[in-house]
Order: C-alpha cells, then structure tokens, then sequence
C-alpha cells in the first residue's frame, strides 16, 4: 500500500514542481547565452540591454526562491489538506495503516528536498558558466576529504538526510497536534511548531553541552580539528536528529490513529 | 443473520458537548436501514465514527467483526456529505486510484454508469458542477462491491430529478447481502426503500423498528412518524 501511496502523492506534487525545475533550468540556459552579468559589466551598452539583463538576473533570482518557498508550502499543504481537510474523507477510509500516510508524506517531500536543493545548484553551476566543472568538483572533494577524512564525507548525505527528517517531521507533528485543538486549528499549529522548535533546539544544546566537556579541549587545542572528531560529531548528531524524527513521528502516528477527528 | 454492526453505550463528545449519547445498535446484513433525525441529531457523527475519522469517546463499535481499521475499511463503502475528490484529477484518474486502493472496486461498472451520464474518462473533476461532482462520488461508492454502504446525506443539495436518479443508483447497484445505511431528513423521498429506521435525537436513539412495523402498529407512514416524534 506504501507503494500506491507513494505514487499518488508524487503524481499530486510532480505536476507543480518538474515545470518549475525545468522552467528554472530552461531560464538558466537563456542567462547563459544571454549573459547579463557580462552586459552589466560592459558599462557603454544602451540602456535596454542594461534592462534586459537586471530582469533577466530579477527573474532568475525570484525562480530560485520561488523553488525553495513552494517546496515548503507542498510540504505543509500536503499533510494538512490532503489529510486534516476535506481530502482526509477520503485518505483516512482508506484501508491504510496511518503510518504508511506519514510516511508516504514524508518520503514524498524528503525528495522534493533534495531535488529542489539539486536543482539549483545545478542552475547555479550553469549560470556561472564554470569553465572545467569536472576539475573544479575534483578538486573541492580533495579539500573536503584532507579537511574531514573519507568517513566524515560519507556521512555528509546522512546527516543531511537526518536532519531534513527531523525538520519535516516537526512541521508533521506541529500540524497534528494543532489538530488536537477544538478552534483555531491552524493557528494552534503555528504554536506548536514554535514550542517543538524550543524542544528541538534545547535538546540539541543539551547534547552539545555534553559531549562537549569532553571534545571541546581537543577541538581548542588543535589548529585544525581531526576528522575522528567531526565524524563523531556528525555521527552523534545524525543519530540526534534520527531520534528527534522517530519521536514525532510516533507522536503523529499516536494523534493520527486514536485522536482523529475531522469535523 | 448475522450483524454487520453492533455498537454498545457509543457516546461522543466535542469539548463539553455530546454529540452522541449512550447509542445501542445492532444492523444486521442484508438491509436498507435509514438514518433519521433533523439537523445535528447525532448522523453523521455516527457514520463518522464507523469510517474512523472520529473516535469514540466511550462505547464500543464492531463492524463485520472489527472494531473500525484496515479491515473495517476494505468492506466499507462510505459517501461523506463533502466532496472529498482532488480537483486536479481526471475521471480515469480517480478511477485507477479507486481499483488502486479498494480490491473491491468494479472499474467497469463505474465507467459505464459515468458514461450514462456523459462523463468522460478525460473530464477533469475541477471544470465539474458541485450536482455533477456528487453524482461522480456517489457512482465511485456505489461501484465498490462492499458489505456496508454507509451514505451521509445522499440527496440533501439535490432537485427532485436528481434526488430519482441516486435512489435508482444506490438500489440498482449494491451488492447482494451488503447493508446500506442512508442518513437524511429528508424522509418522504427515501421511505420507499427503506426496510428499517433509526430515529436519532439529540445524540441518542429514540426509535429503531422496521417500516413494517411502523406501519402494523401505527398505521402511519415514517414521514407522518417522523413529523410527531420530531414535533418542534
């Protein structure tokens, strides 16, 4: 069922966000030819070519934005319309465990994350017209790797991964527990989140103070931290950040099975 | 006979207040039973208590032998009094979601029912009228091959023709030894096909009797019933 899931959602969301991507990538290709930062800098063009390109460079930036702004906005509507409004009459008599809804939501704008994240860097990789990508990527990994160790690199994608986890699944269970109000539901959510926030940041901070009384005199001493180091310290904080998700999730899923009541 | 649903002492509150109070009932198979109380009489919390999308503040419900989940879900066909369909998808979209999800579900059947009605497969549900929406809903639900039909206000924002044609809908298409429970206040256009009534009240059941009996022990018909136990 997971899988059907799966697929619906994608089909509700790919239609708003592939025109977009590719309505950024399309943009990025005319700036290439175009150039406007080169007509910007070319100081005795008229006065429309100057146009030309701020607007081109405007529009390029509001695409951008408008990228991560809707990968937010499919993020919450998702999870708030299509189960807690009028469409949850319809999800919720499915024969769906309520865990499977959670998830498929949550994989669902988990990779709209990342492809929205990819998108633009790969706009970005095009509008500044990097000569010898290959090269320059070769060589940013040779920093990386002297800077963090293998270890550390490899774990980059999971604790991003986590952490986009927990940051979704705080928005999921801000809107859940919203629900549990009897008025104002959506106001309620915007409540939670900023006490789930809290919640959040404070155990983060607990977790920093401890390990740190321990790490910190390492990290001071040396000029340059060792990678031992930063790969606990990523593998701790994944592990955080896991924890933080798997806790709202059960939350969610509590509140979604035995505290449901779509009015 | 057995019972497709049995419920003990259910009761609901919202805050303070109680929708539904202490309700007793036992439907068995194989029956058309009318839901019957005037605005906020309890109805459609009941039926929303049974699909899962309220929960009980005490009682007990069984349905087909299970309290309300997966399993209930997969017997029950349910028409909510909203439309609950997303406005960006085709009709054959809606359709595949439905074979997709309800093993019970007769694609066929739907197809040639939306196609009596001109409804094309390419349609999209955002450029349908509300009547041609509902009508699309109620076809979906009535193409389920389900154990219990549970259909919230069926024909409460519809003209009379409209209000024929569901009748002729829901009686022509559910299937054999399956209940279809009809909430409305809308009395004297169901009352020809109902074979049981629950009167609610308030939150609580002040009737629940058979037409036939109705009609041995009073001589009157529901509607008449219905106009002197509800009497403002």
């Amino acid at each position: 069922m997971l899988k059907k899931l799966l697929k619906y959602e994608i089909k509700a969301t790919a239609r708003i966000m592939l025109p977009l991507y590719l309505a950024l990538i399309v943009f990025s290709l005319v700036n290439l030819v175009v150039n406007p930062l080169k007509l910007i800098e070319s100081s005795e063009n008229t006065v429309i070519q100057a146009i030309v390109a701020n607007l081109s460079m405007m529009l390029y930036i509001v695409l951008i934005i408008g990228i991560s702004v809707m990968t937010l906005v499919i993020m919450i509507q998702r999870f708030y319309k299509s189960l807690l409004g009028d469409e949850g009459y319809l999800m919720f008599t499915l024969p769906v465990e309520p865990s499977q809804h959670i998830l498929s939501k949550l994989l669902v704008s988990l990779m709209w994350s990342a492809a929205s994240f990819l998108t633009t860097l790969l706009s970005v990789a095009i509008i500044s017209r990097i000569p010898d990508p290959a090269r320059i990527i070769g060589e940013l990994y040779k920093i990386l790797v002297d800077f963090l160790g293998y270890t550390s690199l490899a774990l980059i994608p999971i604790y991003l991964l986590a952490a986009a986890c927990s940051g979704i699944m705080m928005v999921y269970t801000a809107i859940a527990l919203g629900h549990l109000f009897n008025k104002h539901k959506l106001l309620a959510s915007f409540g939670m989140y900023a006490l789930l926030y809290m919640i959040n940041q404070t155990v983060l901070s607990v977790c920093l103070f401890l390990i740190g009384t321990f790490i910190m005199p390492t990290l001071f001493m040396s000029e340059q931290p060792a990678p031992e180091v930063i790969t606990f310290l990523m593998a701790f904080f994944s592990l955080v950040s896991i924890a933080l998700a798997g806790a709202g999730f059960a939350v969610t899923n509590h509140i979604l099975r035995n505290k449901l009541n779509l009015e | 006979m057995n019972n497709i649903l049995e419920c003990r002492n259910l009761t609901k509150f919202f805050g303070g207040f109680p929708a539904l109070r202490n309700v007793n009932l036992t439907i068995p198979e194989g029956r058309i039973v009318g839901l019957l109380g005037p605005n906020g009489s309890g109805k459609s919390t009941f039926i929303k208590l049974c699909n899962e999308l309220l929960t009980p503040s005490a009682g007990e419900l069984i349905i087909g032998g299970h309290k309300p989940g997966v399993e209930t879900k997969k017997i029950v066909s349910y028409l909510p009094e909203r439309t609950y369909l997303n406005d960006w998808m085709r009709v054959s979209d809606i359709i595949e979601f439905f074979s997709d999800f309800y093993e019970d579900f007769n694609p066929d059947k739907a197809r040639d029912m939306l196609k009596r009605l001109n409804i094309s497969d390419r349609d999209r549900l955002k450029t349908m009228s509300k009547g041609t929406k509902e009508k699309v809903q109620l076809i979906l639900v009535m193409s389920r091959e389900a154990k219990l039909y549970l259909l919230d206000e069926p024909i409460g924002g519809v003209d009379p023709a409209a209000r024929d044609y569901i009748l002729d809908t829901i009686i022509s298409n559910y299937s054999e030894n399956a209940t279809i429970i009809i909430s409305t206040h809308l009395i004297y256009d169901i009352e020809k096909i109902l074979d049981d009534v629950i009167f609610l009240k308030e939150g609580s059941v002040v009737m629940s009797k058979s037409v036939d009996e109705i009609r041995e022990e009073t001589g009157k018909s529901v509607d008449s019933l219905f106009r002197e136990v509800f009497r403002c």
